[in-house]
Order: C-alpha cells, then sequence, then structure tokens
C-alpha cells in the first residue's frame, strides 16, 4: 500500500474539486499584512543593540579569561606531594556589562509579575457558603449535568436570557464549574461557559481569568469571558492584550468568534 | 536571499497560505489566529531560508507546526473547533436532509478539515495545493511512505464519510 501510487479515484477526486470552504474576509488579509510588517519589521530594530550587547559580551570575557591566564594562574598540582589548599576562582560577574534588550511589553511585565493577592474566596471561588444558599429551582449547577444542560440553555438564543439572568440572580454562583466548562470539547459550550462568566464575573474571578490569559491556559476562552465582563479591571487588562501585537489578532478573532455566537 | 525578496515572497505566498490554513482548520477565524502565529515564527526564521527548497513550501511547513502545536497546546488533537459539534452527525446517513440545508460542497470541505490532522495536512497538500507525495512528506518532515499511508487512509474515509454523495457524481458522469 505504502509505495503503490494511489490509484484514481475520479468520483472522489471530483467531490474533492467541488469541496467549497468559508469565504475569507479581505479585512482578514489586511490584518495578517500588518501583523507581517511588525513582526518583520521588529527583529531589525533589535539587531543594533543585540549586537552591541554580544559584541561587548565577548570583549569582556576576553579580557577576564586574559587577566586571568596573565594573574591568577592555579597552582599546579604534584601527583604525590602534598595536597595544596582547594582557591576557588571567583568570577566578578559585575565586571560584565548586562546586554541591552528591548524593553518588556505591558503584557510580558504583567505575567512576570507575582499575581497580586486575592481574597480568600479565590481560591474557592464558589465555596459553599450555608447563609447565602439561595438558588433558584433547577439551576443548583453543581452537577455536571446540570452544567450542561445550562450551557445548552445559553447557546440556544431563545432561552439565553431566560438562563443567564437566573444565573446573575443566584448568590453563590457556580464559577469554579463554569471555568471547568471552558475546556469543554465542544466550542459552543466553552464560549457558553465564557459567556456566562462574564455575567458573574467579580474581581477575584477576572485575576484567576487573567491568571489563565498570561500562562496560556484556555487562552482564547479566558479572553472570550474578559470581553464579557463589566469589571474595569477586564477592561484594563484587554487593552494590555490589545496593545500586545502577539496578541491583539488573537483577541480579535475571539470577539469575531464570540459575535458568531450571541 | 535579502530581506526585501523575503518580504516580497511572503506577501506574495500570503493568499495561498491562507487558502491552505482555512482548509486545514475548516474556519476561516482559525486559520487567521494560525497564520498570526505562523507568520511570527516567519519573520523570527527568515534567514534559516535559503532558497534551495520553494518559498511556499518553507512557509507551509511552518504554517503546519504551528497548527500542531495548537492542537497540542488545546489538547484537541482529532477535530477543528468548527468541526466538533457534531455538525457531521448524520452526513453520511442522512445526505438528502443534508443537501436541503447545505451546499454539498460545504459538506465535502467540512469532511476534509474534519480528517485527523496528519491525514488531513497530507490530502491538503496533494489535493489541493498539489504536491506530490514526496513533496508533502519534505514538508511535514515526515517519510515519503508515511506521507503515502495517510494519504491513502484519508481518501478511504472520505471514500466512506462521502459514499451517498459518490454515488451521485457516478450517475452525473454516466449521463
Amino acid at each position: 500500500m505504502n509505495d503503490r501510487p494511489e490509484p484514481p479515484d475520479e468520483p472522489l477526486d471530483e467531490l474533492l474539486r467541488r469541496a467549497e470552504w468559508p469565504a475569507i474576509d479581505p479585512a482578514a488579509e489586511r490584518r495578517l499584512r500588518r501583523t507581517w510588517r511588525q513582526a518583520f519589521e521588529r527583529p531589525q530594530r533589535l539587531l543594533w543593540p543585540a549586537g552591541l550587547a554580544a559584541a561587548a559580551a565577548a570583549l569582556a570575557c576576553a579580557a577576564v579569561a586574559g587577566w586571568w591566564v596573565m594573574h591568577g594562574r592555579a597552582p599546579g598540582r604534584v601527583a604525590n606531594g602534598p595536597r595544596g589548599l582547594e582557591v576557588q576562582t571567583v568570577v566578578a560577574l559585575d565586571l560584565i556589562p548586562r546586554g541591552e534588550t528591548r524593553k518588556p511589553t505591558p503584557f510580558e511585565r504583567l505575567i512576570v509579575t507575582p499575581p497580586r493577592p486575592l481574597p480568600a474566596a479565590a481560591t474557592t471561588l464558589s465555596a459553599p457558603s450555608p447563609e447565602r444558599s439561595v438558588k433558584p429551582p433547577g439551576l443548583a449547577l453543581r452537577k455536571a449535568e446540570d452544567v450542561s444542560r445550562f450551557l445548552e440553555r445559553v447557546v440556544d438564543a431563545s432561552t439565553r436570557a431566560d438562563a443567564l439572568r437566573e444565573l446573575r440572580g443566584m448568590d453563590d454562583p457556580p464559577v469554579d464549574a463554569l471555568l471547568a466548562q471552558l475546556n469543554n470539547p465542544h466550542v459552543e459550550r466553552r464560549f457558553a461557559a465564557a459567556r456566562a462568566l462574564g455575567e458573574v464575573c467579580r474581581p477575584e474571578v477576572v485575576e484567576v481569568l487573567w491568571r489563565m490569559v498570561a500562562r496560556d491556559v484556555h487562552r482564547r476562552e479566558a479572553l472570550a469571558a474578559l470581553t464579557q465582563c463589566h469589571e474595569p479591571q477586564a477592561g484594563r487588562y484587554l487593552a494590555i492584550v490589545n496593545d500586545d501585537p502577539s496578541l491583539e489578532s488573537q483577541l480579535r478573532s475571539v470577539r469575531d468568534q464570540m459575535k458568531r455566537y450571541f | 536571499m535579502d530581506r526585501e525578496t523575503f518580504d516580497r515572497l511572503m506577501l506574495a505566498t500570503l493568499p495561498a497560505a491562507q487558502r491552505f490554513a482555512v482548509r486545514l482548520t475548516g474556519s476561516p477565524a482559525a486559520a487567521e489566529d494560525l497564520l498570526h502565529d505562523a507568520l511570527v515564527r516567519a519573520a523570527s526564521r527568515w534567514r534559516t531560508f535559503r532558497g534551495a527548497a520553494s518559498f511556499k513550501a518553507w512557509f507551509f511547513q511552518i504554517v503546519v507546526n504551528a497548527f500542531r502545536d495548537q492542537l497540542r497546546r488545546s489538547g484537541r488533537g482529532r477535530e477543528t473547533e468548527t468541526l466538533e459539534d457534531g455538525a457531521l452527525t448524520g452526513a453520511a446517513t442522512d445526505p438528502a436532509a443534508q443537501v436541503a440545508g447545505d451546499e454539498i460542497s460545504a459538506i465535502v470541505a467540512r469532511h476534509v478539515s474534519a480528517l485527523p490532522p496528519r491525514q488531513r495536512e497530507v490530502l491538503v497538500l496533494v489535493a489541493y495545493e498539489k504536491l506530490t507525495p514526496g513533496e508533502a512528506a519534505r514538508v511535514l518532515g515526515i517519510s515519503e511512505s508515511s506521507a503515502r499511508a495517510s494519504l491513502h487512509f484519508a481518501r478511504e474515509r472520505l471514500r466512506r464519510d462521502l459514499a451517498p454523495y459518490l454515488g451521485d457524481v457516478r450517475r452525473e458522469r454516466s449521463t
């Protein structure tokens, strides 16, 4: 099978010729051209500082090595003689100039910053609170099948508004369960979960979503949830993403996708 | 190769790469996402293009690698986003109903874009980019025999899934 040429199958080839994929938006090509321009021109700008830094580092290394050879040769060791004292060579790292690189983008600065301390509730976002456990009937959402049914209602335009209203009315919304659904194998349900998270996004939820974006854990879905969130902090995070060339087009495509679904 | 030539080649290849990415992912939005990744990678590796291979093959290799990385990251190695939701369920069993609401061309496209990733990559390169199995194998970084095997399985699967439509095509051709 492997080495024989594939026999011609005219009807199948005819069908394959007829295949038509969804049309490409001409604006997408313009956006990609812009992406290319930004990405292709950036290394050019970085070339000079990077080259200078590399040359400076090489010169410094050569100077340190030369000094060490001239003045700091370690005492030789006689095979059968008394052992000399072990001398540890100290390399003055501070003498080596640090390389100049580009400044980190606001997004990069944010993702290397330790996460802001969250309220205790943030670690278990939907920890049960017995005194506030009033839930509308039929929307307990603690079981996987309940969550699945709920997301189906969110996907369905005719039941979406009711489903989201019930969610907003919950004192203890099932944020953990919805976060878990960002990994649902069905794309519509993943985005439905993101839509629902937008309805219940408290500051601690925004922080969790932001961490997912920063760590590239279901980034598209977390971005989708942030776009649905009315918290001011979510808007600030999205502005940072929008300014980051490596993420901006992803955010745009997520927004398009959300528009298509909801 | 100088930067300007490379830049010109990339812009000339972009529309073909977009079509290729849409066929791989099954969705223009996902294709844009994929090409964004691929363009950023190509920009950082442009010096690795020696000009010995065709530029299109070189860039398609980057697109395929980005596609695999996206699948790996998302943990959804088998289906693309727009095709995961049972869109194909029943397509083979009830073609009449499908055709009523959907053009056959779109159905075939969906089936192609729903093939397992390796089979999809080989089939798209051979059937639509007109590469030989050997050239497709080089783009995909696999052996030629492996590419031929993937192509064989892809066509087998399509023959099975599109069987009702194949009958229609045969009838059309005989009349």
